[in-house]
Parts: C-alpha cells; sequence; structure tokens
C-alpha cells in the first residue's frame, strides 16, 4: 500500500541477485558517504533534506558491470547523478530516468535513475555520486548501512540545524562494527551525528526472510517538528501527530452516497441478522473487487473514494477498507479504517512515521466486539485472520481520536488440515476413499489457487494437487463443496486408486501410507542460509489413514511412534495395529512461524527424525507365516 | 477480368485520413472508434456461448484482424538536390470479443499495455524523415443484462510520457466475471524512412490453434498496388480471398470459424503440424535492395526461392574470407603437403580451422556473460558459403545443402531466409557432411534436427571472385540410428553406512550423439573447450589470440581470470545435472570429473563420473529395506488418459537408446527380492524396453535398455509408443526389498 522512503530498498530488491555474495562477489564498496543536511528552502516556504551519496567501487574480477540503480518519485527529486572510472567519466555515460514497476503496484509514481557502472580490470575504481532532495521530512523514514554489494566502510551523516526536531533511532546495531560520533557546526547552528560502520555484508535475498527492519542495522529518522523563518512546522512529533496527518487525508471522503448506499441495500436485501449482512458486504467486497494498486503521489496515502472503487470493480488495500467501511456505514454500523503495518515491517506506532505501516483495514464494532475486515484476503472468514496481520498494531479512526488497538493472535487451530481415508490392498494397489477439510489460510491457499486457474482445468489441477503430482495417485469422483463461499470451510471427498502403493515381495505386504510426507524436505541448509526463516502461516496438519488388513494377513512390523514436541512445533506420527486394520496418525503443528538460526540445528534434527520415520512402512505377511 | 471487391470501400477508407499529419491524437481516436465498432462484423454482436463451451475459462465470440499498407512517393529536400522518399503508412487493428467466464481470465483481459507513441523522425536541414507509431484503444463492457459500457480510456496511465515516446497501461474499470469484453488496439505507422520496410520487418504470423476457442476470426489486408505482398499458407491453412479494388490494390481476407484450443503433447513441432499463415510485404525498392533489406529478386518466385536466390547471392570472395583455408600450411607444414593430403583428413583440419576460428576467438564482449560462451552458434548460412569458397579454392567439389529445422517450418515455408540452414556435402565414397551449429557439433555429425529432412542441394561453380552459378538438386539428409545417440550409465550403488535409509551412488555416463550436445555444454569449463580445439589444429594460445585483437589486446588477465573462475563455478553444474535427473538436491556430491571431453569425432563418447548421496529412495521396513530401484535411472513420464488419444504425428527429438547398468551392493546378511517384477520386455516397430535384475556375487545388477528407433512416428503408431511409455513407467515404480536372512 503505502510506500515507504528507505533510500535504497526499492533498488536492492530489483538488483540485489545480480551480484555475488561476499565470498566471491565481483565488486566491493570501498567507502559509501551518505549525508543528509536538513535545509529551508526560502521559495517553497518549507523544510527539505539534501541527501548526497558518494560511493566508491573497486572491482575484484575484470570486466564488471553494476548496475546503478537509484529511486526517486514525488517527493524525492535527482537533482544530480555522476560517475568516474578510474578518475575519468566515461564517454558513453548517460543516466536514463525511468518509470519503475514496483511488485504488485499497478501504477506508482516510483521512478528510477540508472546507468551501468562497467570496471574493466581487477582493481578498477568506480566513484559514483548523487545528489537529490526530499521535498517533505515526513517522506525520509530511515536510512540503511547495507547495499547489494559487500561494504569496507560507511559513513551516514546527518546535520541537523537546532531549528529541526529530528530523532535517530538505532536498530540492528548489535553484531556490527558501527560507531556513532557527534559534534556541533557553529556556523550552521546544527548538530552532525556521523555513523561510521565497517566491513557491512551485502543485503542477500533468501525466501521467507524477516522483512529488512529486522534484519539489517539502519536508522530510523523521526521527523518531529521545525520552527524556521518564523514558520512552525509539525511533522509526526507524536502519534496524535501523525493521525491528524492521516485524518486529513480521509475524513472528506464522502463515503455516504447514493450509489454506496443502493449497493449496500442491494447486498442485503432479504437478510435479517446483522452477522448475515455485514458478510454479504464483506464477502462481496473480498470476492468483486480486483486488487490494483494505484500508488502515485498522494494516491499512496489516500483511500480511493469508495464509489470508484465500487465502479471501477478495482482498487488497493486502502480502497477496499474504505469501500467496506462505507458499505456497512450506510447500513448503520460502526465500521472504521485502519492503519497498521504488517509483520513485514519491524516497527508500530510507539515510533510515529509513514515507515511504521504499509497497509490499511476495516474493523467493525459490533456489540462491543471489534472484528477487523481485511478484504485483501481473498476466501479468507470473516473471523480469521491472516498471519501477516495478526498481533500487529493498529490505528484506528475514532473520529478526530484515534484508538490503540491489537489485531489478535491466533493460534494454528485456527489453520487446518485434515484429511480422512479408509483404504484396502487390490493387488499392488491401495484403494479407497478420501475426505479432505480445509480451515483458515489452508482454505485460502487452496481457494486462491483454484480461482487462479482455468476453470476447464480446476479438476485436473486439484488433482495435481491432492496426488502431490504424483500420476500413480488416480483420483476419481471428485467432489469439492464451499468453493464460492468464504464463510465455509472447503472440504473434498474422492475415489482412490494409488496405483503400485503396495509392494509385494513372496506374498508379503510392504505399505507406505504416506503419500505427502509434508516437511520431509525442510532441513535448512546451514552453511548457506544467513537470516531468521519466518513459515508463511500457523499450520495444523491432521491426516488420518485406516487401512484393513487383508483377510488371512498379519501385521508384522510397525513404524515406531514419533513425538517430537516443543514450544514452536510438534510431529506426531503414530500407527496403532487395531483388529482388522492398521490405524496411521499424523499431526504436524506449526506454532510459531518464527524460526531463528539459534534454532537451526535443532530443526534439522528434529526433520532428520521426521523423515526416517517417514521412510518406514508396514510389513503385512500371510497370517500362516 | 477482376476479381469482384469483397469489402465496401469505407473499410479500409480510414488510413488516407489517418496518415495526415495534422489530425490530433483525439480526433483520430475518435474516428477510429467509430469505424472500428461502426463497421465490425455481425459476429460482433454475439453474446452467447455454445454450450459445449460453457465451462471454458474464456471464449472469443470474435476476432479481426486487419492490416493496410499504402506507399507514396513524396518529395524530400536534401542539400543541394532533391530527391524522393516513399512514404508508407501502415494501419493494423486488432479487435477482439471475449466471453470472461472466470477470475483466471479477468485477470488475463482486465489490463492493457501499449506503446502509445513512439516518434523516431529524422530532422536535418531542411527536411523531416517521418516515422511515427501511435496506438488508439477502445474498450467496452457488455454485461449479462446486455448493457454496454464504453470505457474511458483517458483512465490509462502513462509509463513512459515524453513527447515523442509514450507508454499506456489501462485497468479495465468495471470488469466482472460474466461480462463480455470487447475491445480493440489500432496501431498507424507512418515512415518515410526505411527502418521497418523489409519483409521481415513486416511479417505477421497466424497460427490457427489458440488458447481459448475462438468462434470467429477474420485476416483482412488492404495493399497498394506499389507495395510487394508475399504469404505462405502452411500445413492445410485455408488460402485468402484475393481481389483488387479499382486503385488496384490487393484486398485479400480469410474468414475461420471454431478455431481449435491447443492442447499441449508430448514430441511435437507446432509449426509443421498446427495450420498458419504468414504475410509480409515490403516496398522494395532499390535502396532497400542495396542496402541488403529482404532483395526480391524475383517477385513471382516463392519466399524460399527468393531466399535461396538471396543465399547463392552471397558467394563473393571478400578479403579474409578464407582465413582457416590459409592455416593449412601451418598445420601440415607445406603448400605441397596440403596438396598432397588424403581429402578427408584436409577437410578435417579445415573444418577444425573453422571451428577454432569462430568459437575461439573473443571479441572483448564474451565476459560479460562468461557462462554464455558454450552455448553460442555458429551462423550455418554465412558459415557453409564461406567454407564452400574455401573447399572449391583447395579443389574439392562439394554442395550446400539448404534445410530447415524438424523442430520449425518446413522448408517449402522458409519466409524469412534465417528460416533455414546450410551444411556442406562432400559427395565422396562415404559423405562427408560439414555442419555450423553449436559449439559442440563434431566434424561429420548432421545435428539432429536436419536428419530425415529434404534439403535443396546447391552445387556451385566459380566463374570468378564474385561470380559463382550453381545446378541444383534435392537430397534427403540421413538419420543416425538410435545406438548412435545413447546414453549410458553406470551406477555404484551402496545404503549408505551412516544412515541405512540414505543411497551412496558412484556413477559414470557416457553419452554420444545427440544426446552429449547438453550436457558438455553444461559441464565442460570454457576454457577446457578452448584448449580442446587449440590442440586441435596447433592453434595460438589465448593471450597471442586476444593480443592480436585491436578489441582485446588490453584483456589478456580479464580472460585468464575469468576463464579460471569459470573454471571454479563449473563445478556446481555437476549438482545441478544431478538434480535434474533424480528431482531432488543430492548431498555430499564429491568426484566430480570429465573423463572425456569427446570434443573429437574420433573420441566421440562424452564421458563424466561423480560421487554423491540421495534421500527419499529407501524405506526401512522392520529390519528390511525396500530400495526404489526403478527411479535410479532417474524419473520418467508417465502418460495420463488424456495422452492416450493422438492425432498428429510424433516429432521424436532423435532416435536414441538408454541403457543403465545399476549394481547395488546387498549388505552382508541380506538377500535381494522382487528380481521377477523387474524382468520385463516389450519391443516393436518404434523401439523397445527391456529390464532385468540378477544377483551376482554381493551385489544385485539390474540392467535397463529403452529404445526408440526412429526420430519420427506417425500417429496411427502411437499406441505402439505408448507400449514402450508404459513399460518404461512401470519400470520406474519398481522396488527391490533386502531382506535380512534368518
Amino acid at each position: 500500500m503505502i510506500k515507504i522512503l528507505t533510500a535504497f530498498i526499492a533498488a536492492l530488491c530489483c538488483f540485489a541477485n545480480v551480484m555475488a555474495g561476499a565470498a566471491d562477489s565481483a565488486a566491493t564498496i570501498t567507502l559509501a558517504k551518505e549525508k543528509y543536511v536538513f535545509t529551508f528552502n526560502v521559495k517553497t516556504n518549507s523544510v527539505q533534506v539534501e541527501r548526497s551519496i558518494d560511493n566508491l567501487y573497486q572491482s575484484n574480477a575484470y570486466d564488471v558491470d553494476i548496475p546503478i540503480v537509484e529511486n526517486y518519485n514525488d517527493e524525492v527529486s535527482i537533482d544530480d547523478a555522476d560517475c568516474k572510472i578510474d578518475g575519468r567519466t566515461p564517454k558513453d555515460f548517460k543516466p536514463e530516468y525511468s518509470y519503475y514497476s514496483e511488485g504488485d503496484i499497478f501504477y506508482s509514481d516510483s521512478r528510477i535513475c540508472y546507468f551501468p557502472l562497467k570496471l574493466p580490470k581487477k582493481n578498477s575504481r568506480g566513484e559514483v555520486s548523487f545528489k537529490e532532495t526530499i521535498l517533505d521530512p515526513r517522506y525520509f523514514t530511515s536510512a540503511f548501512f547495507t547495499d547489494d554489494l559487500p561494504l569496507t566502510a560507511k559513513e551516514i551523516t546527518f546535520v541537523i540545524p537546532r531549528w529541526m526536531k529530528v530523532e535517530l533511532k538505532e536498530f540492528n546495531f548489535a553484531g556490527f562494527d558501527i560507531k556513532k560520533a557527534s559534534s556541533y557546526d557553529g556556523k550552521m547552528d546544527a548538530d552532525v551525528i556521523t555513523y561510521t560502520a565497517a566491513n557491512i555484508p551485502a543485503f542477500k535475498t533468501e525466501q521467507n526472510s524477516p522483512g529488512p527492519t529486522y534484519i539489517y542495522p539502519h536508522i530510523m529518522v523521526l521527523c518531529k517538528s521545525a520552527a524556521v523563518a518564523g514558520h512552525n512546522f509539525t511533522y509526526f512529533a507524536t502519534l496524535d501527530d501523525q493521525y491528524a496527518w492521516y485524518r486529513d487525508l480521509v475524513k472528506n471522503l464522502n463515503n455516504n452516497n447514493d450509489a454506496i448506499s443502493a449497493k449496500a441495500k442491494e447486498l442485503t436485501t432479504g437478510l435479517a441478522a446483522d452477522m448475515d449482512k455485514i458478510k454479504a458486504v464483506f464477502y462481496y467486497v473480498q470476492d468483486n473487487i480486483r486488487y490494483i494498486a494505484f500508488e502515485n503521489g498522494i494516491a499512496g496515502f489516500r483511500p480511493e473514494r469508495a464509489e470508484e472503487v465500487l465502479r471501477k470493480k478495482y482498487g488497493d488495500c486502502k480502497g477496499m477498507a474504505n469501500l467496506t467501511k462505507a458499505l456497512l456505514t450506510s447500513l448503520g454500523y460502526d465500521a472504521r479504517l485502519c492503519w497498521l503495518g504488517t509483520n513485514h515491517i519491524a516497527y508500530d506506532y510507539q515510533t510515529p512515521s509513514m515507515a511504521v505501516d504499509n497497509h490499511m483495514i476495516c474493523a467493525l464494532n459490533y456489540k462491543g466486539k471489534i472484528t477487523y475486515l481485511d478484504a485483501t484476503e481473498s476466501y479468507l472468514g470473516i473471523n480469521d485472520y491472516a498471519e501477516r496481520i495478526q498481533g500487529r498494531q493498529v490505528l484506528m479512526e475514532n473520529g478526530d481520536k484515534y484508538v490503540l488497538a491489537h489485531i489478535p493472535v491466533e493460534t494454528s487451530a485456527q489453520n487446518y488440515d485434515f484429511e480422512t481415508s479408509k483404504l484396502s490392498i487390490t493387488d499392488n494397489d491401495l484403494t479407497g476413499a478420501i475426505t479432505h477439510l480445509w480451515k483458515g489460510e489452508d482454505k485460502e491457499m487452496i481457494l486462491d489457487g483454484l480461482n487462479s486457474i482455468k476453470k476447464e482445468n480446476t479438476e485436473e489441477a486439484m488433482t495435481r494437487y491432492l496426488s502431490d503430482n504424483n500420476s500413480d495417485y488416480q483420483i476419481k469422483e471428485l467432489s469439492i463443496s464451499n468453493v464460492a463461499n468464504p464463510d465455509k470451510d472447503v472440504t473434498a471427498s474422492y475415489k482412490v486408486d494409488i496405483k503400485n502403493g503396495v509392494s509385494v515381495f513372496s506374498k508379503e505386504y510392504y505399505v507406505d501410507l504416506d503419500r505427502k510426507k509434508e516437511f520431509m524436505n525442510a532441513a535448512i541448509k546451514t552453511d548457506e542460509r544467513k537470516h531468521d526463516y519466518w513459515f508463511d502461516y500457523k499450520e495444523n496438519l491432521c491426516k488420518e489413514t485406516e487401512l484393513t488388513v487383508p483377510p488371512n494377513y498379519k501385521v508384522t512390523t510397525l513404524p515406531a511412534d514419533l513425538n517430537i514436541v516443543n514450544d514452536d512445533y510438534e510431529f506426531h506420527l503414530k500407527y496403532t495395529n487395531a483388529p482388522g486394520k492398521v490405524i496411521y496418525k499424523k499431526n504436524i503443528l506449526i506454532k510459531n512461524t518464527h524460526l531463528p538460526v539459534a534454532k537451526f540445528a535443532a530443526w534439522n534434527k528434529d526433520i532428520d527424525q521426521l523423515a526416517k520415520a517417514y521412510n518406514e512402512t508396514i510389513t503385512l505377511k500371510p497370517g500362516n507365516e | 477480368m477482376k476479381k469482384v471487391l469483397l469489402f465496401p470501400l469505407w473499410f479500409f477508407i480510414s488510413l488516407r485520413l489517418f496518415a495526415q499529419d495534422n489530425v490530433p491524437y483525439a480526433e483520430k481516436a475518435s474516428q477510429i472508434q467509430k469505424d472500428v465498432w461502426g463497421n465490425a462484423a455481425p459476429e460482433f454482436k454475439a453474446t452467447t456461448v455454445p454450450a459445449n463451451l460453457a465451462n471454458e475459462s474464456a471464449v472469443v465470440l470474435a476476432r479481426a484482424f486487419s492490416l493496410q499498407r499504402t506507399s507514396k512517393p513524396r518529395l524530400k529536400f536534401m542539400v543541394i538536390t532533391a530527391g524522393v522518399a516513399t512514404r508508407t503508412s501502415k494501419l493494423i487493428t486488432y479487435h477482439e470479443r471475449v466471453k470472461i467466464n472466470d477470475k483466471s481470465a479477468l485477470e488475463a483481459f482486465s489490463t492493457i499495455e501499449y506503446q502509445k507513441k513512439l516518434d523516431k523522425t529524422i530532422s536535418f536541414l531542411f527536411n523531416k524523415m517521418l516515422n511515427v507509431a501511435n496506438t488508439y484503444v477502445g474498450v467496452k463492457i457488455i454485461k449479462p443484462n446486455g448493457s454496454e459500457n464504453i470505457v474511458n480510456t483517458g483512465e490509462e496511465v502513462l509509463l513512459k510520457n515524453e513527447e515523442k515516446d509514450q507508454k499506456g497501461k489501462l485497468a479495465i474499470p468495471g470488469l466482472q466475471v460474466g461480462d463480455i469484453l470487447d475491445y480493440y488496439i489500432t496501431n498507424i505507422d507512418v515512415t518515410e524512412t526505411e527502418a521497418g520496410n523489409s519483409f521481415k520487418d513486416n511479417d505477421n504470423l497466424f497460427v490457427l490453434v489458440d488458447e481459448y476457442p475462438v468462434l470467429y476470426y477474420s485476416l483482412d489486408f488492404n495493399y497498394s498496388k506499389k507495395i510487394h505482398v508475399q504469404y505462405i499458407c502452411a500445413n492445410g491453412a485455408p488460402k485468402f480471398d484475393e481481389s483488387n479494388d479499382d486503385a488496384d490494390d490487393l484486398l485479400m481476407s480469410l474468414k475461420v470459424r471454431n478455431l481449435p484450443k491447443y492442447q499441449s503433447q508430448l514430441w511435437t513441432s507446432p509449426l509443421r503440424q498446427f495450420p498458419y499463415l504468414e504475410v509480409g510485404s515490403s516496398y522494395g525498392n532499390k535502396f532497400t535492395s542495396l542496402m541488403g533489406y529482404d532483395r526480391e529478386f524475383d517477385p513471382n518466385a516463392s519466399r524460399f526461392e527468393n531466399a535461396e536466390m538471396g543465399f547463392e547471392g552471397g558467394f563473393h570472395e571478400y578479403p579474409g574470407f578464407n582465413e582457416p583455408e590459409e592455416k593449412l600450411k601451418d598445420f601440415f607444414g607445406s603448400h605441397k603437403n596440403v596438396k598432397n593430403a588424403p581429402l578427408d583428413s584436409l577437410v578435417k583440419v579445415l573444418y577444425d580451422e573453422w571451428k577454432f576460428d569462430v568459437f575461439c576467438t573473443y571479441l572483448g564482449t564474451e565476459l560479460q556473460d562468461i557462462n554464455a560462451i558454450n552455448y553460442r552458434s555458429a551462423q550455418s548460412r554465412h558459415a557453409a558459403l564461406v567454407m564452400s569458397m574455401m573447399l572449391i579454392d583447395l579443389g574439392i567439389d562439394n554442395s550446400v545443402l539448404l534445410v530447415a529445422p524438424r523442430t520449425s517450418n518446413t522448408l517449402e515455408n522458409v519466409y524469412n531466409p534465417e528460416d533455414m540452414d546450410a551444411m556442406i556435402l562432400i559427395n565422396t565414397q562415404i559423405p562427408i557432411y560439414l555442419a555450423f551449429d553449436d559449439i559442440v557439433t563434431h566434424y561429420n555429425e548432421i545435428p539432429a534436427r536436419f536428419q530425415g529432412e529434404k534439403a535443396i542441394q546447391l552445387i556451385p561453380t566459380r566463374k570468378n571472385a564474385q561470380k559463382y552459378i550453381f545446378d541444383a538438386s534435392e537430397v534427403t539428409l540421413p538419420v543416425a540410428p538410435a545406438d548412435k545417440n545413447q546414453v549410458e550409465e553406470n551406477l555404484q550403488v551402496s545404503l549408505d553406512p551412516a544412515n541405512a535409509q540414505k543411497l551412496k551412488i558412484a556413477r559414470v555416463v557416457k553419452e554420444q550423439g545427440e544426446l552429449r550436445h547438453a550436457d558438455q555444454k553444461l559441464l565442460l569449463p570454457v576454457q577446457d573447450i578452448d584448449d580442446g580445439y587449440r590442440n586441435m589444429v596447433k592453434g595460438d594460445m589465448l593471450e597471442k589470440r586476444l593480443k592480436a585483437l585491436q578489441e582485446t589486446k588490453k584483456m589478456v588477465d580479464d580472460y585468464t581470470f575469468a576463464f579460471t573462475k569459470q573454471k571454479t563455478d563449473n563445478a556446481k553444474n555437476f549438482t545441478a545435472e544431478i538434480k535434474d535427473q533424480y528431482d531432488q538436491d543430492p548431498e555430499q556430491v564429491q568426484d566430480a570429473k570429465i573423463i572425456n571431453a569427446a570434443l573429437e569425432n574420433t573420441d566421440p563418447v562424452f564421458q563424466y563420473s561423480e560421487s554423491f548421496v540421495l534421500n527419499n529412495l529407501v524405506k526401512k521396513a522392520g529390519n528390511n529395506y525396500i530400495i526404489d530401484a526403478g527411479k535410479l535411472t532417474g524419473n520418467f513420464y508417465k502418460l495420463e488418459d488424456k495422452d492416450r488419444k493422438r492425432t498428429i504425428d510424433v516429432y521424436m527429438p532423435c532416435a536414441r537408446t538408454f541403457k543403465y547398468t545399476i549394481s547395488i551392493a546387498i549388505p552382508p546378511g541380506y538377500s535381494a527380492k522382487g528380481m521377477e517384477e523387474m524382468t520385463i520386455k516389450k519391443a516393436n516397430k518404434t523401439g523397445s524396453f527391456s529390464s532385468s535384475a540378477v544377483v551376482s556375487g554381493n551385489n544385485l545388477v539390474i540392467t535397463v535398455n529403452r529404445v526408440y528407433t526412429n526420430n519420427f512416428e506417425k500417429a496411427a503408431d502411437w499406441p505402439l509408443l505408448t507400449e514402450l511409455i508404459d513399460a518404461a513407467s512401470n519400470f520406474n515404480s519398481q522396488k527391490i526389498l533386502l531382506e535380512k536372512k534368518g
């Protein structure tokens, strides 16, 4: 949703994988200098921040081509860009300026200035500098030390005139060699604060990592206020100020209008119970408004008018939240906009800043109970919360005031993947019937997948998913229910013929009852991975399989049970020999989605045990042997 | 007698208006909208989908492509004189009406991105050479209740908004599942430069299958009389209806109904098996010809014939063309030795010199992507032409073969010169073939994609350095038998002592023919190939070669460093190959090495070895172990029911053989069971599959052979092929039990 000015993140995300890791990087930044000077622009009567970047590069190989990319937008201008290689400006140096497409944003004011830095020889030196202006200090929220190349040394300097109130907050400095020095510049009447860092490894993209604000050393810049040249400026000195700025963006949206009222009435025709009406509205927005985000300029912060979102049938999180609110409000319910940061962001509203939030949802206050309605989570039921917002602090509108609250944290019971199978042996095959039930984010994952596929391929896609792409797993009479109703759990049932599901040797049957073996290959490569691993959501996986023992056969070996229990996860595999049948139960719980590096070794050990347990089979022999 | 006009004049009248310079964009947009929606075929009023298509993600109710191209002379004032430039104008409209039936289609059709304006007009002195392209978009939505809503395209965003370059993007507001989307995109190009004039630049390919069912598809073309038009109707595609209007413009039209949906299948060659039309045009003036843009030698000849004439016209001896030939003296020691060398020796060395010259001459740009060095390919037409001239100079009779790859269009359907390749045939007692292809192609090796193809054989005779004449005939290229394209693997397998549920594997792989190319390029370091080709011709060291060229004379250290590093980094490609073969990440990959690089045809088997550990192929059952032995040959394709019916022929990559010998160590105190189920034998005219397992000493030895006899099978023989595929799939599922004795 909301753009965050972090000075380099977008460029890093774009080009982080271009250069190799620290160990064999083709180039190094030997000295990086960033300087931020708060100034007062007498022409515009506004406080601005002048930013200068001066980086020195050294190549570690030959013919190294480093893509230099610098972001800018409506709030940040690039005033100058310069480049030298081995002391000379390249003849063909011509920075390009163009539109930059960010992630799932349809259109924004994000732009990039880019050019290649071509270092011809080993130990060639490159110098790159930029001069920029941040037009509004609110948009200057942080300065990071990390870059897409390993850094030998970096200086970040803040020149803060005494008329400017700024707080600098340090994050993730532990384990890094970063020093701080402060001085006073009498001529400028300004405090000069310089941070010096040494040997900072390059930014590293890893799947399922925490967001950058959790990992990389940086300084959060909290611009509070300024009193200069007879002007007083209030930025985000307190959360009240931040809320006031947000309030100003939304208070005149004028959501009460005929189109909205008519639509709300249409959606709730024939419904009597309040909850039914509320669900009808929420699910309508969820299902009928496509996520298309326009984040250019103020559109990155101000929600689209509700009737426009309704007309266009698309919007971003702000538009969807606003439409949800407008429809509910027109029906007389107490619905409010809420700003929040997803779990991608390390901060909360204790530090008032535009960097703390990136999402907007709607809150419904119904008979004193608050329910949070996030229409961007397609197919998630009204009482379920996505992992990315659970526990997050929300800034909820309350007229000219605000309320701070937290979204509830759910347990793994919210997400449920339940399967029961009744199987029997037919020659070399296992045949039988299987039922599934999915709830919460597991359900959302299934429905999301089904709806992203061409409808004529739905059955085939579902079959591939259920069989884990194993063509020996043949499914018939597949029936899936509630695919269009996110309020209900999704169920599936089918008949199955698992070819070669039984290994037969001299009339002995060796049966593997677990076709999916979840987490079997989930060991983490500790020699490669640097950052914590965050699971997408909590898991509660429960599978129960009943195998009918053929007449005149007995069970001669059953795999041992496996029980691994700790605060973060549980693995349970259990085999039970009952009269005429074997029952296999599997329960895997991911209770805590954050797996820190310190726990990787224990995790790997447990996964190894799980894999070994998975790779054990049941043996059935004729009863007379 | 002139053919009756098939279209009303108004259909194509627009271009004359729109090619004018001074009509504002908005006005043009408005007029185009009236024209496109006002004059659409009746099929563009359809609102219902046939019942049998109700379950489709989207159905194209109607689609129309129209192209109008005119040219006229324009006087241009140069410095002293005046000259005439040709202004060509092109109007292309793509108009489609789609029923959106699910969210996947909604996602696919809900945004349009386009180059709104591109102005590359060149201005000099008093003149402008116009080169402007503008795009106009119109969108409307028809709701299930029949109401129509024209979208305001002013809601577009401009990703680029410069005076001469605008890129637009439109998120279509109000579109929902169940709606009909009716949109068009019209491009108007006006140019007075030569850019974009050639047949290749104006080549439009229409394959008559689609991602979605298409109920109605019309193709309409209008070319002014000065434009040269050529088209191909391939693979049974219907022909255009042609006529001329009063101005003698050429009008071509085709209407097709119920276009089938494309279904992906194993082993196909779409440009051979699906009907398609290829239409192009050029205004072909002298300047165009002089610049070599699509020289049209004979407007009455086919595109292939013109390409052939163009190829023959390239036989001109230029300074330096015979550099590889000049090096023969160095190789053989003297001119006399060259003259006395046996023919096949001479030709071999010449070919090696060519290969060394092409693949081991570096131009300074390769280091930007060093891993791409092994994936370079020669330009066969140029190489064959030069080789032919050199052979003639050596007094060696030869012919040039023009051939189209079986993975693309047929030779008859060559449209652009790039649609065909060239080889050399020296018709001695045992024919010698010289192909100019990828970096690991051997002397006397025919690339698999040419094998079995008809080729035009051009026999050149030199008149002088600038003139060669040709006789022509046809030949068919031979097909290498299955045993010449072979993979042979030898695996020594044992239970990992540290964890008996893992397998330790020592693997030796031998590959030859077509089946060695991919792994050679992946696993051979760039340095090794360079050294190999240098040694073949006793060529100059890398340093000397680099210093000989202006572009690279200061880059010796650069290349040396890069080649050394690439060799070290290349080791991870062995892991990648194992992962690709077994569909899992191997552990403990060790001792990976190349045993034989097979850069020479005299030693053609590429061989490498490695050891590694695989997980998930062993299950424990009490004290016993079950090994997924069938999977040790790698994962194998399993046919689904829908794959069993086939109406189109089968284009295999090549005839080929796969052999596996897997020796599994039986731990002490254990015996092996399950050998009988591993004994499978299937054979028919399309190939064979056989497998067996026997205990030999302390090892269980499994042998597997799979052969596809031919590189092409008729659809009628598909059931025979499926027998072999099923046999191989069945083997892939087989397991072996290691049972504890007692």
